[in-house]
């Protein structure tokens, strides 16, 4: 999951960001910039229940997406391949999840989306690709989007 | 058929709680080691001695004066060295049993060097001798880490097995043979060459020495630097998620192997400040006392926290310090290895309050 | 005349081994089921304390042996507690085992009075086969002159093969020290295969321990043991946890100190402190050439679960 369970927040927070300026000072760390960071990370992306020192494990499903969503995202990738980032959340935080991603695709961030959830597909994407047994069977402009025929892909209609 | 939907068959049933809270995490080691004592009181009075009298003259013999604090002092510095070294490795799920072994291939390292420069002022002695026996833990914990690393074997194994090799290596080279550490005019009774008489660690307080104040000192550092340096990160990540540790980019088998020479020099330290400190040449009894367990010990009932740790092998040594004291009370030594593994005990197993909470429910109802 | 002394030497290692190989076929049982007990030392020398010290006050070699399985037992059951149900760290448990165990021994070896040395004459035990069997060349002092408890640590031997790879119960086992979830959710009771065979391993440390104060050494002195619970411990993993490999391991391991003087007797010598590291030595080394190679060490059969704790809410 990219998490360490037992470990805090903000540790968990400067994961990527730790080997870096300006949290790393040499062979050192500095633990007032971890904070400085999870501190606007958490206000930024809405991260409730992280206490300082209390294990991340503790957080709700729906914050520790948005967690790690607020980890990637702040190190400016070219891409974020995201895997079934709604997957066994809440409504609410399913919502929150989503709009974190499409605002960010606004921004210019290029995002992969790998999902079962078709509600979730149709609400983001803005190119669709099926995939079946490991091969691209067909691409879907989500303008047509098409339970069925996405459908039939899914089950490998579309197999040439 | 899941049984986890069933009702709880149990009257008595478990709640992971989810942080205990201060009051819990004090109380709960405070009444481990009143049940512990309880136990040992026991034993006590069953062999017909006075557990208050005996408790009363641990305490003397252990902290009531300066006769007593300096004894207790000196035989701590081994025990925070070895508690130290199993603390860090421990915190990245490393499990170096092997303090023992580690420190006597750092007595041997020491003692070696220091006959070898016999002749060198103390100034260079000192220094030299403390780093070879760091050298000595290090390289010894270092075969263990290359077995793991790179024969991926279980170093529960590999560091148990180096320490029995190294016992009797030890004793190889004083009782089996003339070897270059044995006091060649030690024909009936094998002793170990004394090494030069300058290089004896300076004492401060009575007979207490330095070895206590850098025993103190690397126990700070050790906090410091697991706290405020990369490699203190890197080992807290890994220890608790190896695969969030190697998203990260971090090199676990790298890791793994400074964390294990750490270990291992922190122990080999131990048995050079011995040498340097106490017995002034190899001697294999003294090295065998098996405070690398006790330091395991120590470092449990503290967390693995490398300052608590001070304090609770000051309590533990100070226990055996007043061990000859009881002795002449007509109490066997042996109970105070009985109160040091029941306290451990009870910690361990207390330990596990601080995780779950126990529900009582009726039969049927569901909590 | 050289045949004689190798004999006779091999004759001694085995009842030499015979404690080592007992220890080591209770924690080959409970490693099996997935609990690790570094705590062997400490149930032999808690079981030769309490187990001399019986058969001292009542001159009965049976409720000596007895006592000392008991002790074992009951030194086991903390380590149980502690490992399986309080999910304790297994080394740390296992430890606190031989702390504790070294420190009751000691304490009952110096409080028991009048002091625990020299046995009662009578508290040995015998050859158990007729003499017609024992005077037998070569195969009488190797296979027929030993007393009753070689004889049962050899049926143990052959029961604890059996039980392990023949029967029902015993693969699950397997499973349990394997993949416990999976054996929870088959229906398999972890817990208690856990508990049982983590008790029976004390157990058998503690007729070990009886065997070895009682019978084979005959007196008590502190550390009597002196590291054949460690030794025992490797042994486990170097047969692979196997108990016909094990035994075999065991005579060898044992026999090292009396097959060193035999060498020495017999013309070749090795440094006595050498031969003590071999056991050793060699776990090392058979551990990182089998650890080295995934499918053999699939086939070697170290249990995965080994000293992993079980949690039914974790699956």
């Amino acid at each position: 999951m990219g998490l360490a369970s037992g470990l805090s927040l903000k540790d968990n927070l400067a994961l990527k960001a730790y080997r870096r300026a300006p949290i790393s000072r040499g062979p050192f760390i500095s633990q007032k910039e971890i904070r400085k960071m999870s501190a606007r990370l958490v206000s930024e992306y809405d991260i409730r229940g992280g206490r300082d020192e209390l294990p991340i494990g503790l957080l709700s499903g729906g914050n520790l997406q948005r967690s790690i969503i607020a980890r990637e995202i702040s190190e400016n990738p070219d891409v974020l391949l995201a895997a079934s980032p709604t997957r066994g959340l809440d409504l609410a935080a399913t919502d929150s999840v989503r709009r974190l991603l499409a605002d960010a695709a606004e921004d210019g961030l290029g995002i992969l989306l790998i999902s079962e959830d078709l509600d979730e597909i149709r609400a983001l994407a803005d190119r669709i690709v099926v995939m079946f047994e490991g091969e691209i069977v067909g691409e879907i402009d989500p303008d047509e989007f098409d339970l069925e025929i996405i459908g039939l892909m899914m089950a490998g209609a579309g197999r040439s | 058929m899941s049984t986890a939907l069933d009702a709880p068959k149990a009257r008595l049933h478990l709640e992971a709680r989810e942080r205990a809270s201060l009051t819990v995490r004090i109380v709960v080691p405070i009444v481990s080691i009143l049940i512990a004592s309880i136990f040992t009181s026991i034993a006590m009075v069953i062999d017909g001695h006075s557990p208050i009298d005996a408790f009363v003259e641990i305490y003397h013999s252990a902290f009531g004066g300066k006769n007593p604090l300096v004894r207790t002092l000196l035989l701590s510095t081994p025990l925070i060295f070895t508690a130290l070294a199993a603390a860090v490795a421990f915190r990245m799920k490393i499990w170096n049993i092997g303090g023992d072994g580690q420190l006597m291939m750092g007595a041997v390292a020491a003692s070696g060097i220091a006959i070898f420069l016999s002749g060198a002022p103390f100034w260079i002695l000192i220094p030299v001798i403390l780093i070879a026996g760091s050298l000595g833990g290090l390289l010894w914990a270092g075969v263990a880490a290359v077995l793991k690393v790179f024969f991926k074997t279980d170093e529960v194994i590999t560091t148990l097995m180096l320490t029995f090799i190294a016992s009797h290596y030890m004793e190889y080279l004083i009782f089996g043979s003339f070897s270059y550490w044995r006091d060649p005019e030690s024909s009936t009774y094998a002793t170990g060459k004394a090494i030069p008489e300058v290089a004896e660690l300076p004492r401060f307080w009575g007979r207490l020495h330095i070895g206590f104040l850098i025993a103190v000192g690397a126990g700070l550092l050790v906090w410091w630097a697991l706290k405020s340096s990369r490699w203190g990160y890197e080992t807290r990540v890994i220890g608790d998620s190896p695969t969030a540790g190697r998203y990260a980019g971090m090199s676990v088998s790298k890791n793994i192997i400074i964390v294990l020479c750490v270990s291992g020099a922190l122990a080999g330290l131990a048995g050079a400040v011995e040498v340097v400190g106490i017995n002034h040449a190899l001697q294999p009894t003294a090295l065998q006392t098996g405070v690398g367990f006790t330091g395991i010990i120590a470092a449990s009932i503290a967390r693995m926290h490398p300052l608590m740790l001070i304090p609770v092998a000051v309590f533990l040594s100070g226990l055996v310090s007043s061990g000859t004291s009881l002795q002449q009370m007509g109490i066997p030594i042996d109970i105070v290895l009985l109160l040091q593994g029941l306290v451990l005990l009870f910690v361990a197993a207390g330990e596990f309050f601080l995780h779950y909470r126990v529900r009582y429910a009726p039969r049927g109802e569901v909590a | 005349m050289n045949d004689t002394v190798l004999i006779l030497s091999l004759a001694t290692t085995i009842a030499a081994g015979t404690p080592m190989l007992l220890a080591a076929l209770g924690e080959i049982l409970a490693e099996r089921s997935g609990v690790m007990n570094l705590g062997i030392e400490g149930m032999m020398l808690i079981a030769a304390a309490s187990g001399f010290w019986i058969t001292s006050e009542t001159e009965s070699l049976a409720l000596g042996m007895l006592t000392g399985i008991v002790a074992g037992t009951l030194l086991a059951a903390i380590h149980a507690v502690l490992a399986v149900s309080l999910r304790v760290n297994q080394i740390i448990s296992g430890l606190a085992l031989v702390i504790i165990g070294t420190g009751l021994s000691g304490f009952l070896g110096d409080a028991a009075t009048p002091k625990l040395t020299g046995r009662p004459p009578g508290a040995r035990f015998t050859s158990l086969l007729p003499e017609a069997l024992t005077d037998l060349p070569v195969v009488g002092p190797l296979v027929f002159d030993h007393d009753i408890i070689v004889y049962l640590s050899w049926i143990f031997v052959a029961a604890t093969s059996y039980f392990l790879f023949r029967t029902r119960p015993g693969l699950a086992v397997w499973a349990v020290g394997d993949d416990p979830a999976t054996a929870d959710s088959a229906g398999i009771p972890v817990i208690a295969f856990r508990y049982g065979f983590t008790l029976l391993g004390g157990a058998l440390a503690g007729l070990a321990g009886a065997y070895l104060s009682i019978h084979l050494i005959g007196t008590w002195q502190d550390s009597l043991t002196s590291g054949l619970g460690w030794i025992a411990f490797s042994l486990v993993i170097f047969s692979g946890w196997r108990p016909w490999r094990a035994m075999l391991a065991a005579y060898v391991f044992g026999g090292l100190t009396t097959l060193g003087f035999t060498f020495q007797i017999l013309g070749f010598g090795v440094p006595t402190d050498f031969l003590a590291m071999l056991p050793f030595v060699l776990t090392i080394v058979v551990l990182a050439i089998i650890s080295s190679r995934p499918e053999a060490a699939r086939r070697f059969g170290a249990p995965a679960a080994l000293g992993k704790s079980f949690a039914r809410e974790s699956r």
